[in-house]
């Protein structure tokens, strides 16, 4: 760990790195998921996450942007009250100037998905009769690949606005599923 | 008197997704065959038992098989006569490890208000399911071939869903105690479930495949593991920024763009 905060450290101290923080939305897998009882699939649902992210300067217009991340835990239905789903991410990103600070950033990433349940049993209909099931009181985490593909403006020095994409399991035909942010970026 | 409404209110608005079982059960393969059982027709629920395989593997495939945080994967197996078939009370006649599906014919569906039922047998004391069943009404009085071909695709990947260890859920999900006729997709509950039971583990980190270490399911990691990592980098950045002297995107930009 040491190592890698030296690593950091070197890059800040010489003067080819910036570092910032992204304010914004995570959608997680884009229509993969159900939301309503006509059938329409998830399509803008956003959940607040916030990100530090440097950025390195390589070669040219060329430059290595990591990234880390936290989307807050929510709940998938609103009325739960037993369970909450987080992310956590870490990404390697490289992003390239196109033209006048506008960026097209692409890189891998791992995301942490942290299910949290906390115990409890409940009786529900099973038919004509009823059965009890039960809450495992438990913090499981799933960990996942990505890789990313995304655009970055700089507006100024300071600001900056971003779409990522991030390609859940992207060489899982079944499994595939795409993930994006819009984020606002505060340059520091 | 209050407190105890406000208890009321609380525990009645509980809406998420359970386990079948008490122990955190599941199945210690990634990968789960679905076989079909040819000792009782099915020909009351109007479909043959070829077709039933094929069916319930597009269900499994529809529904159980795109959950992307979850390393569950089933696959299409065969039909195939079984000793002791009793699908409705158990597993047995099921060999370890597999999902048997089948018509019953005795079973007395129409008692239990059930189309299909579906279950899985537990090896004690580790939870590990051995086993699992899904047994669909082939009676005289079955309804099974009245459903349209997406009910039926829900019905087969729910009771999937009991074997490989889930409960039902109070939410509009595939795991709700009925079937919703719109029903094409998982809810995000479903895929927290499936995930929860079935993560996808950090040694299949290699977008390219993965490999086949067993992982204990109990990661509680409790701040450490990889959100100790991140916690540690994030410092890391803020510390840099508050130390920070120098105008570093003015220097950036000199040193980037000029």
């Amino acid at each position: 760990m040491k190592k890698i905060l030296l690593f950091f450290i070197f890059f800040y101290s010489s003067h080819l790195f910036s570092a910032g923080l992204n304010f914004g939305g995570f959608s997680p897998f884009l229509g993969v998921y159900q939301v309503d009882e006509d059938g329409g699939s998830n399509t803008f649902d956003l959940k607040p996450y916030i990100s530090a992210y440097g950025r390195i300067a390589l070669w040219n217009r060329l430059s290595l942007r990591p990234e880390v991340g936290h989307v807050f835990a929510y709940k998938p239905l609103e009325d739960n009250k037993n369970q909450s789903i987080s992310y956590s991410f870490l990404l390697v990103n490289f992003s390239y100037d196109i033209f006048n600070q506008f960026y097209i950033n692409a890189g891998v990433g791992t995301f942490w998905q942290k299910i949290k349940s906390v115990y409890g049993q409940k009786t529900f209909s099973n038919g004509n009769s009823t059965s009890t099931y039960y809450y495992p009181g438990l913090t499981v985490t799933s960990t996942t690949s990505t890789f990313n593909l995304g655009i970055e403006k700089e507006m100024g020095k300071r600001m900056s606005f971003s779409l990522m994409t991030y390609w859940f399991s992207p060489l899982d035909s079944e499994k595939r599923a795409m993930s994006y942010t819009l984020s606002l970026g505060i340059n520091l | 008197m209050r407190y105890y409404i406000f208890f009321f209110l609380l525990c009645s608005n509980l809406k998420a997704w359970t386990l079948a079982n008490g122990s955190i059960a599941h199945f210690p393969s990634d990968s789960i065959p679905l076989n079909v059982a040819t000792n009782d027709s099915c020909s009351n629920a109007g479909i043959s038992h070829a077709e039933l395989l094929n069916e319930a593997f597009e269900a499994a495939e529809q529904y159980w098989n795109q959950a992307p945080t979850s390393r569950l994967r089933f696959r299409k197996g065969e039909t195939k006569a079984v000793d002791a078939y009793s699908v409705n009370t158990g597993a047995s006649g099921a060999t370890k490890g597999e999902i048997l599906i089948g018509c019953k014919n005795e079973a007395d569906f129409a008692s239990i208000g059930a189309i299909a039922v579906g279950g899985n047998s537990l090896a004690f004391p580790d939870g590990t399911i051995t086993k699992a069943y899904v047994s669909i009404d082939g009676s005289a009085s079955s309804t099974y071939d009245s459903l349209s071909k997406t009910e039926r695709l829900a019905v087969l990947a729910h009771e999937i869903g009991h074997a490989i260890g889930l409960g039902h859920s109070e939410a509009d999900s595939l795991m709700y105690y009925s079937v919703v006729p719109t029903r094409e997709k998982l809810s995000e509950d479903d895929i927290a479930a499936v995930s929860f039971l079935y993560p996808n583990r950090a040694d299949s980190l290699d977008v390219l495949g993965s490999c086949g270490t067993i992982a204990s399911i109990g990661d509680n990691d409790g701040g450490k593991g990889p959100f100790q990592f991140l916690i540690t980098i994030s410092l890391g950045f803020l510390l840099m920024i508050i130390l920070g002297k120098r105008p570093i995107q003015s220097l950036l930009s000199n040193r980037l763009y000029s």
